[in-house]
């Protein structure tokens, strides 16, 4: 079934347009929270269903000329994701490290220990600005380490590169990236 | 201090604006990894080594059986 119906389906709270979705975009949204979650199918689980609620509950707040249903539903996914695993973390004490990638695994600790601080409105503009300025293929291999906590060797899999490369790559990108958001960070104060 | 610097970066991912991701398209990694292990098992060397293991799991199990029912059946006539 094609979105345009799907999200029609939603809006007018139909079950068949949840069913719809979730057949179409199941397998996508299991493999996002195992990325992020590790092999713990009670937990995929979980947040895969509580992404459907939250499609469910918001969909008419999605701005559909932005961005399309799948990525909506693949930032819901992915946010669903990191909170459960911060909610796990807290509750044994430590981050699950052993299926996690490095980043995801220490992101969730220095969440925990550090103080979330408001970001400014400027600061998020500068780095969406040196997000969207980075070659397409640069683009993907940063949003898929440090959005989607993709490991080097999942990267090179999928993008057809060395693991080395990936991790080169991504170590130019970070310095390149900082570079150009210290620029634009300070340009705006 | 490194560190927290990459992680107030990644951080900041959380608020991103959808319109970025769009390009990235994770469901072709699903297509791609259904691809891969079709190439694998297309791969002569791969199924043969499939079928003999295969074969000497079910010879495996079926000796297990054999000699289990004999105990059983050796007990039972002493």
């Amino acid at each position: 079934m094609r979105d345009k119906k799907i999200i029609k389906l939603l809006q007018k709270k139909d079950e068949k347009g949840l069913s719809a979705f979730s057949e179409k975009y199941e397998k996508l949204l299991t493999y996002i929270a195992t990325g992020i979650l590790g092999n713990n199918k009670e937990d995929v689980e979980e947040c895969v269903n509580d992404t459907y609620l939250k499609v469910w509950n918001h969909i008419d707040e999605f701005d559909l000329d932005k961005a399309s249903l799948k990525t909506y539903s693949s930032v819901i996914v992915r946010n669903t994701a990191i909170n459960r695993l911060r909610k796990i973390s807290k509750m044994k004490g430590t981050a699950q490290k052993e299926e996690l990638t490095d980043i995801v695994a220490d992101y969730v600790d220095y969440r925990q220990n550090v103080e979330a601080k408001m970001v400014q409105k400027e600061n998020m503009e500068a780095l969406q600005s040196v997000i969207r300025n980075l070659k397409k293929k640069d683009r993907e291999m940063v949003l898929r380490r440090y959005y989607y906590f993709q490991s080097s060797k999942e990267i090179a899999f999928y993008m057809g590169m060395s693991i080395n490369a990936v991790d080169s790559k991504l170590s130019r990108l970070r310095k390149q990236m900082k570079q150009e958001y210290d620029i634009l960070a300070n340009a705006s104060l | 201090m490194d560190d927290i610097k990459k992680y107030k970066l990644v951080d900041m991912f959380d608020k991103l604006d959808p319109a970025l991701l769009e390009d990235l398209q994770l469901d072709k990694d699903l297509k791609r990894k259904q691809r891969w292990i079709r190439r694998l098992f297309r791969n002569g060397h791969v199924r043969i080594a499939s079928i003999i293991a295969s074969v000497c799991l079910l010879l495996t199990g079926t000796l297990v059986l054999i000699i289990r029912v004999r105990k059983l059946y050796r007990r039972r006539t002493v």
